[in-house]
């Protein structure tokens, strides 16, 4: 995932410049989180019907980062998907968020000193 | 008072915060001037202040939904494109944004480029709706995109951007009254508050424009009590010498 992330993160600083994609991508760190922690009040709460209305805003702004994993669980969120296991959801994009913020650092770390 | 230039002027709703802010940046980069709004509610000031070129409308937003807001600019601002964002794929979403008065659809995801494109197209000359830009009232004759009224003896005058969306909606509820708090409420997008008068100085300053006689108004008339309505003459009640009625 991380080189496709670079990918679509390097491409967005082609067009914008580095220093406004640095900016961005900055500004979206406390939102991703944010993102992360509604879907994961509304699953341990067993209430997908908010769980898919966070997905459903979410999976724009995930797009930015390239994270076609992410945006596909979060599709299937959204859809409410038949036969999803709420604690299997929240483990899986536990795991898929870490990966993006890990990433969206990487990419900074990579960015910001040049 | 000079108007900023509002050519590449646009007004993009979208109450992602990440999403907003790199959309307006990749807007920018390419020429434009974007003004952003996370709700509905700061449109009718936005649209009054700002005269932009088109609206970029999220569906799902906090309060009243897309579509209202969409039903809203295309009743008050006709000429102005609006596309619609939205994650909604369903067939019957799209047609319902188009057949409200949408001229595009993007579903969401989307690539900037690809809005980016969008816009193209619908500002390009090619797609100038300027043949719907006149409206014709008994012998006025209101020109939607250039603000402009021009009376039956060929008096012409500039309006503010208000008082043409005014002239818009007493044309489109033409012979019903309209209330103070209607008015207020859907060309200024504030609550009406009964010792606001300033849409009778709107309207004081319109007749000035369009009236023979302001003191004793043809077209814009008064309720007591009740508001405002238009009544649009035939020519030969509106004043104007045999010669210069059309046929």
């Amino acid at each position: 995932m991380m080189p496709q992330m670079f990918i679509v993160l390097d491409e967005i600083a082609g067009r914008l410049g580095r220093e406004k994609a640095i900016e961005i991508v900055e500004f979206s760190l406390p939102y991703i989180a944010g993102k992360e922690q509604q879907l994961r009040d509304a699953l341990q709460a067993g209430d997908w019907e908010t769980a898919a209305r966070h997905a459903h805003k979410a999976i724009s702004s995930v797009r930015l980062f390239g994270s076609v994993k992410l945006e596909a669980l979060l599709r299937q969120i959204k859809d409410g998907d038949s036969g999803l296991d709420a604690g299997e959801v929240q483990q899986a994009l536990s795991a898929e968020f870490a990966q993006v913020e890990a990433s969206v650092h990487s990419w900074l770390a990579a960015n910001a000193g040049e | 008072m000079l108007r900023e230039p509002v050519g590449k002027q646009l007004l993009l709703i979208e109450d992602d915060e990440v999403l907003c802010r790199f959309l307006q940046e990749s807007l920018q980069q390419e020429g434009y001037s974007v003004i952003t709004l996370l709700e509905g509610e700061g449109i009718p000031k936005m649209m009054e202040h700002h005269s932009p070129r088109l609206v970029i409308l999220d569906l799902m937003l906090p309060g009243k939904d897309g579509m209202y807001w969409l039903k809203w600019l295309v009743s008050y601002y006709p000429t102005v494109p609006v596309i619609i964002t939205s994650a909604k794929v369903q067939p019957h979403e799209r047609l319902q944004g188009l057949e409200c008065g949408a001229q595009d659809y993007l579903v969401k995801p989307f690539h900037d480029r690809e809005l980016l494109l969008r816009i193209k197209n619908l500002l390009s000359p090619a797609s100038d709706n300027s043949r719907d830009k006149l409206i014709q009232m008994g012998c006025l004759t209101l020109d939607k995109v250039n603000q402009t009224v021009t009376t039956g003896d060929g008096r012409e005058s500039l309006l503010t951007a208000l008082e043409c969306r005014l002239l818009q909606m007493f044309y489109l509820n033409a012979g019903l009254p309209l209330s103070r708090e209607e008015l207020i409420e859907q060309l200024m997008g504030i609550p009406y508050n009964p010792l606001n008068r300033s849409i009778d100085t709107h309207i004081s300053r319109i007749r000035n424009k369009i009236e023979k006689n302001p003191a004793k108004p043809v077209y814009i008339r008064t309720i007591r009590g009740k508001g405002y309505y238009l009544h649009i003459p035939d020519e030969e009640s509106s004043g104007l010498p045999a010669s210069q009625r059309r046929h």
